[in-house]
């Protein structure tokens, strides 16, 4: 937690970002039942009880990813960060996270701290880890063994780092979109929206 | 203790009663043999003496200690009598607590009982009580469960109903974006039927732009015409004010000499007076005939000078008034240069609006041009692109020819009629603008659309993910255990066939390869132990049989001196012991099913049996025995190998 008594910075507001990323996607995988129930454990955070995973292979690769997308925060460089879930049987992607970062790229220029509130970017986290929370109820249910593949859209010239390597956007032919709460430090804006698959009856 | 004094009381009571009972069948016993006089008999009498006076000794020591034994015996018991006495009070004081407490706890027993009696009575009634509430609450559950059936059904209805409105709620959706599609599809075609129409009127417009150039370039001629008339009133109001100056320098010449004249006059009219008055004081002084042709000489001077001065002022009110005409000549013509000055400077204003205005235009035109290239590439239609590039062209040199004659007039210089016309194009230009916005909105709500799904532009932005993510580890696993489960497929297959060709060698398991696990359980372990075990039993019971067969078989030939071979199902072959030659067998056949069963035997034709032929008449046809046949046969052949 960034204790900038005084407003958010630039590092802040990524530190933020990454830290609700991190979360976020640990609810998404509890709440999909990507991996079983059991291997999570209760965490409270932001005002509310969180799911974490125990599982260390997940939490390896989840703190790979997040350390690297604090950096690219940090630089300005990301658009998308993207959680894709597939059917391991038919290879098909069922659902699709996605939260789109605009940054406000003034705030590399001044290092002046901006003006909001910690509690207030909390609020605004928590309800959309609510929404995310509530979003169960009309999803479709994802019957078969899935797995989950985390994407990230930067910018063109951006050097690729170590294990880092190009994919295509996997998106969803025919599929629903569901618009859900944005939230924003005043440097980062993360919008979060889902995508599932239409179920043909 | 006191029992154990009591004890050792009695014991050495006993014991003295003993001691005491003894010498006396001592003393009886010692008396009547003092008659024998042997030595030895003496000697053992005397020491049978000293050792009684001894023993004697002994005792009366012993009834010494004894008696102080018993005194302190008799301390002792005293002592333990008066502790007992104690022990006794104390024990009869406990009694009567005891007996107290007795009673005490008799009442309370009495009145626990009663109590418990109250307390059954009570638990009774609250066990009919608990009965009841069971019954009621047995209702209850019932009724609950009736309830939670009904609720039950409730949220399947509910379910159901929910189920009915995703469904309704995805048709209304598709339905929508079918709607969606179609309106753009019609918003599209409709777009397209604009820019032809507009097209149409572009062309329209160009047109009646040739045609009111066209009037213009007509008018043109009388321009010019008006253009030389203004030009040489110019050069005519220039030399106007050049004469105007001329006419000034003229006036003040004038002026200086009318001032002059003036002064002269006046000096001649002082002058004269002067005179006069010189003349006049001394003509007064001689006579006044003079004065008369001197004053009319004067009159006729003032007269002349009047009629000078009157004439000079006429003159110079006449050059006054020329002047002040030519000086509001001046003003009107001045006024007209400065209205032509500004009237070239709007001109010049609105020519250079006019070219801004033109280059946005060709602007526009030119960014108007790419969308309409653009959305002829989307369309790409055959048929309408030569049309369409064909009208692009004319329209094209339309507009050429009508900015060449714009800049011919900004040569010439211009008018104000013109700027109407392009502000009317303006205003429909700036309608196709906000048109051409809408279309961009609707691009934009297009490309958002995209975006959410995920699209992207891949100019300026690129996807990442890391190698190692959790979908390719799972697809590696499920490709491993794949391949792992064909490998263990294609082993158990292996195995089954190796098992069915015969000789199941579990040795064999471990060279088809060490993935295939197959673990020899317990059951089969035992049941191929149960198999060897059979089989040695089976192996067994054979070469018992077989001993015993043959065993039975050699008593059978011994004994009844035929050896029975079967040949074939239902034929025997009997030969003899005292064969003579080892082919002299007999067969018999049996008919009629089993041999156990007691079917006939029948005897066949053989060589042997035909050289019997006496005794198979005797004992086959007439007796019908076989075993009297077989022994004749035996005793012939015996009797005939004993004598041959």
């Amino acid at each position: 937690m960034t204790s900038t008594l005084k407003g958010i910075t630039l590092k802040g507001s990524a530190e933020l970002v990454a830290e609700f990323f991190s979360f976020g996607i640990n609810s998404i995988l509890y709440q999909r039942g990507i991996y079983p129930p059991e291997t999570f454990s209760r965490v409270t955070q932001y005002d509310m009880s969180l799911q974490l995973t125990t599982d260390t292979k997940l939490k390896n690769y989840l703190a790979n990813v997040v350390s690297q997308l604090k950096e690219w925060l940090f630089d300005c460089t990301v658009q998308k960060l993207v959680l894709v879930i597939t059917c391991l049987e038919t290879n098909e992607v069922l659902e699709r996270w996605q939260f789109d970062i605009a940054c406000d790229k003034t705030a590399k220029e001044s290092s002046a701290p901006r003006d909001k509130s910690i509690k207030s970017i909390q609020e605004e986290i928590r309800s959309v880890i609510r929404q995310i929370t509530a979003s169960v109820t009309f999803l479709p249910l994802l019957e078969t063994a899935c797995s989950f593949d985390l994407l990230v859209y930067t910018d063109k010239d951006l050097e690729v780092p170590d294990k880092w390597e190009e994919s295509g956007p996997q998106i969803i032919d025919q599929s629903e979109v569901v618009r859900l709460r944005s939230f924003t430090t005043s440097i980062h804006k993360v919008n979060s929206m889902v995508a599932y698959k239409r179920s043909d009856f | 203790m006191d029992i154990d004094d009591d004890t050792t009381v009695f014991a050495t009571l006993k014991s003295f009663k003993n001691f005491i009972s003894l010498p006396d069948a001592s003393l009886n016993q010692g008396e009547p043999a003092p008659a024998q006089s042997n030595p030895l008999q003496r000697q053992y009498r005397q020491r049978i003496e000293l050792l009684e006076a001894a023993e004697k000794v002994q005792s009366k020591t012993q009834q010494i200690h004894e008696d102080q034994e018993k005194r302190q015996m008799a301390m002792s018991h005293k002592r333990a009598r008066i502790e007992l006495e104690k022990v006794a009070s104390l024990s009869a004081r406990d009694l009567e607590r005891e007996v107290d407490r007795n009673q005490e706890l008799l009442g309370r027993i009495r009145r626990l009982e009663e109590r418990e009696v109250e307390s059954s009575k009570s638990l009774s009634e609250q066990v009919e009580a608990n009965r009841a509430l069971r019954r009621t609450q047995e209702t209850l559950n019932l009724r609950i469960m009736e309830r939670d059936a009904k609720l039950n059904a409730s949220y399947q209805t509910v379910s159901i109903l929910k189920d009915e409105i995703r469904e309704l709620k995805q048709q209304i959706q598709s339905k929508q974006n079918i709607i969606a599609n179609q309106t753009l599809a019609t918003q599209g075609l409709q777009e397209q039927m604009e820019l032809q129409q507009r097209k149409l009127a572009l062309q329209e417009q160009d047109v009646v732009i040739v045609k009111n150039i066209k009037s213009e370039v007509a008018k043109v001629p009388e321009m010019e015409k008006a253009l030389r008339q203004l030009r040489e009133e110019n050069i005519y109001l220039r030399e106007t004010r050049e004469n105007v100056t001329l006419l000034k320098e003229e006036t003040e010449g004038l002026r200086r000499k009318v001032e002059r004249m003036e002064k002269l006059k006046e000096e001649m009219v002082t002058m004269e007076l002067e005179k006069e008055v010189c003349v006049c004081v001394p003509v007064c002084a001689c006579g006044g005939g003079a004065n008369k042709t001197e004053s009319r000489l004067i009159q006729q001077r003032e007269i002349a000078l009047k009629q000078q001065n009157y004439t000079l002022t006429s003159g110079c009110r006449s050059v006054e008034r020329s002047k002040a005409d030519l000086q509001g000549e001046l003003l009107v013509q001045r006024s007209k240069a400065l209205e032509e000055q500004k009237k070239r400077e709007t001109q010049e204003s609105l020519v250079r609006r006019l070219q801004k205005r033109v280059l946005l235009l060709t602007k526009e035109r030119d960014g108007m041009r790419s969308i309409l290239e653009s959305y002829d590439s989307e369309l790409s239609t055959n048929d309408y692109t030569p049309q369409l590039t064909r009208r692009l062209r004319e329209a094209e040199d339309v507009l050429s020819k009508t900015q060449n004659h714009n800049a011919e007039m900004e040569v010439r210089g211009d008018t104000v009629c013109r700027s109407a016309v392009d502000k009317d194009r303006i205003e429909e230009l700036e309608a196709e603008r906000q048109r051409l916005e809408e279309q961009n909105n609707v691009l934009e709500l297009r490309l958002e659309r995209h975006d959410l799904e995920g699209d992207y532009d891949p100019v300026k932005t690129k996807v990442l993910h890391l190698g190692q993510n959790p979908t390719s580890m799972a697809k590696k696993q499920r490709l491993e255990e794949v391949e792992a489960l064909r490998e263990e497929v294609q082993c158990l297959r292996e195995h089954l066939r190796s098992l069915q060709t015969g000789g199941a060698v579990p040795a064999a398991v471990g060279d088809l390869g060490v993935t295939v696990n197959l673990p020899p359980s317990q059951e089969i372990l035992d049941l191929r132990k149960q198999i060897e075990s059979a089989e040695l039993k089976n192996q067994r019971l054979k070469e018992v049989f077989q001993k015993k067969i043959q065993e039975f078989r050699t008593v059978c030939y011994v004994l009844t001196g035929y050896q029975i071979d079967i040949t074939t199902q239902n034929q025997y072959r009997l030969t003899s012991l005292y064969a003579e030659h080892m082919d002299d067998s007999l067969l018999f056949k049996a008919s009629g099913g089993a041999v156990g069963s007691g079917g006939n035997m029948q005897l066949m034709e053989t060589d042997f049996s035909r050289t019997l032929g006496e005794m198979v008449d005797l004992h086959l046809h007439h007796q019908k025995s076989i075993p009297a046949f077989l022994s004749a046969v035996t005793l012939d052949l015996f009797s005939r190998q004993t004598t041959m």
